[in-house]
């Protein structure tokens, strides 16, 4: 087998990866698979503990990666990570989001406060990171790769009272969109990678774990399995289709995103 | 820093097609060859079907000079015992069909208000009824070896943004179509564990628009200052790159998707 073609295509040796995430979603997953894939990562997130068992775990077998506490609602802390990676290993080639929660909740019974904190990590965070990564890449001036790892909800209900988090990562796409026509010129190709059911990759509110725990939370893509005629996916789906995007193989998909749905939107 | 061993592991197990059997139509030129060179690179078994037996030959043993594993077959996926045939010869030859690119198409322009009917059945002929009947002996053949597969079906910017007007109406609309296959076989097929997808080129340099020798007004949304805002047209290779995404593994939960490679078009 020619792993040099493989490389050729994918390989991201060398490579400066930023990932982004919010405690216990896809980050984990992404950070390990683009490490293996050659690149040095910094994994961003709130969870010290998290983050350092997953770049340890990539030191110990030989990759390389270090972790840097950030809050990704905090403008300051993602303006603070982007200044370190620059300090440490110059301007970052790849950035990828991860951040995610959810709440679900009938929208009657949805407070102003609960709406913001969803808005908040699911659509501001993401504006900061891409903001940050943007500025860095333009000056750096070798171009870059931004995906954000939002959810197929965005498209398509998945549960019932889900409409702060489908709203949110419209904004996500619309913002993607955006950003991909205005950037695409200094070489920054900006996508999303959109999952369907991959068990256990969003967090969910403490409200809405309890209400998961009692048997009530409903909605199309639960329970049934004809909905779902893949089954469920796994995390290498999620971290796979962010490693073909950020790769060589990816340069000339911008604007869009690729949907991990295991055939949900068809079913 | 891993090195260059365990790296190509783990890109082997994501995206590798080792043991696969690729049938690719329209596959001596333009982007039907670049995924066939691409596809032998990453191991897979390569069919290069195509209306010109000679140029599928060559194409082929191209391939194996490079130490990959193709081999040349004719079709013409205007005609539906042509087709079976095919499948017939790849069945018997291999056992199997894993991936199937449906590439071959009418890339022949045709002016809106002069266009014959038989410009338009042509086109629909070949680039829509074709897509469907390979697919469909593909599909048999994955449903009774019961061990899934890949369908990527090739088809254009077009067919959910018009690129060019005066000159594509049937093309984009036989597009359109070929997308909605991509949906049907998805649908029904997913529980085989038969994916389908659609690659969707934009502006994309290929032999077999270049070989229409006819001259057209060159006209439409996507001529024009920085509507392709990467600034550039495509080379089929990657083009290709996307499609063998869909085929990998790397892609072993999209089905039904359309991707567009498009340097940025449908933003602009």
């Amino acid at each position: 087998m020619n792993t040099e073609a493989l490389q050729r295509l994918f390989g991201i040796e060398g490579k400066v990866a930023v990932i982004t995430d919010s405690g216990g979603n896809s980050g984990s997953d992404v950070a390990r698979v683009l490490a293996a894939a050659g690149a040095k990562v910094v994994v961003a997130d709130s969870d010290s503990d998290r983050m350092q068992a997953i770049v340890d775990q990539i030191g110990a077998t030989g990759g390389e990666g270090i972790a840097v506490a950030t809050n990704v609602e905090s403008e300051a802390s993602v303006i603070a990570l982007f200044d370190r990676v620059e300090r440490v290993w110059g301007a970052p080639d790849i950035v990828a989001n991860c951040a995610a929660m959810t709440n679900c909740r009938p929208l009657t019974e949805f407070t102003e406060s609960a709406w913001d904190e969803v808005i908040s990590l699911d659509l501001k965070s993401v504006f900061f990171c891409m903001r940050e990564a943007i500025r860095h890449m333009k000056a750096a001036g070798r171009g870059g790769r931004i995906v954000n790892v939002t959810t197929m909800g965005s498209i398509h209900p998945v549960l019932n009272g889900n409409g702060a988090y489908g709203a949110a990562r419209a904004g996500v796409s619309g913002l993607v969109r955006s950003a991909a026509l205005d950037y695409a010129k200094d070489n920054i190709l900006i996508n999303n990678v959109m999952p369907g059911a991959v068990q256990g990759k969003v967090r969910l509110h403490p409200d809405t774990i309890a209400r998961l725990e009692r048997g009530e939370l409903t909605g199309p893509g639960v329970d049934t399995e004809r909905r779902r005629p893949l089954g469920w996916g796994t995390p290498e789906d999620i971290a796979a289709a962010v490693l073909y995007l950020v790769g060589p193989s990816g340069g000339y998909i911008t604007g869009h995103g690729i949907v991990l749905d295991g055939g949900f939107l068809l079913s | 820093m891993y090195n260059e061993t365990q790296i190509g592991a783990r890109l082997a197990a994501i995206f590798s097609l080792t043991g696969k059997v690729a049938v690719i139509t329209g596959a001596a030129q333009g982007l039907g060859r670049q995924t066939a060179r691409l596809f032998a690179e990453v191991g897979a078994q390569v069919v290069i079907a195509d209306l010109n037996l000679e140029a599928a030959k060559v194409a082929a043993a191209e391939i194996q000079g490079k130490g990959g594993i193709a081999i040349g077959l004719t079709v013409n996926v205007a005609n539906p015992v042509s087709i079976a045939t095919l499948f017939a010869d790849v069945s018997s030859r291999f056992g199997q069909v894993d991936i199937l690119v449906n590439n071959a198409a009418n890339r022949a322009k045709a002016e809106f208000f002069d266009m014959s009917v038989e410009q338009w059945d042509a086109m629909q002929e070949i680039t829509l009824r074709g897509t469907f009947l390979c697919s469909r002996e593909a599909i048999r053949l994955m449903k009774a070896k019961g061990n899934g597969g890949s369908i990527v079906n090739i088809s254009s910017v077009g067919s959910v943004h018009p690129t060019l007007w005066g000159v594509n109406a049937h093309y984009d609309a036989a597009k359109a179509g070929v997308d909605s296959l991509t949906r049907t076989f998805a649908s029904e097929f997913a529980s085989e564990r038969i994916r389908v997808n659609s690659v969707l080129p934009g502006g994309m340099t290929s032999e077999g628009a270049a070989n229409i020798t006819d001259s057209y007004d060159i006209r439409g949304p996507m001529i024009g200052a920085g509507r392709i805002p990467l600034g550039r047209i495509a080379d089929p290779m990657e083009v290709a790159q996307t499609v063998l995404f869909l085929a990998s593994p790397a892609a072993s939960y999209v089905t039904g998707q359309i991707l567009a490679a498009d340097g940025g078009y449908m933003v602009s």
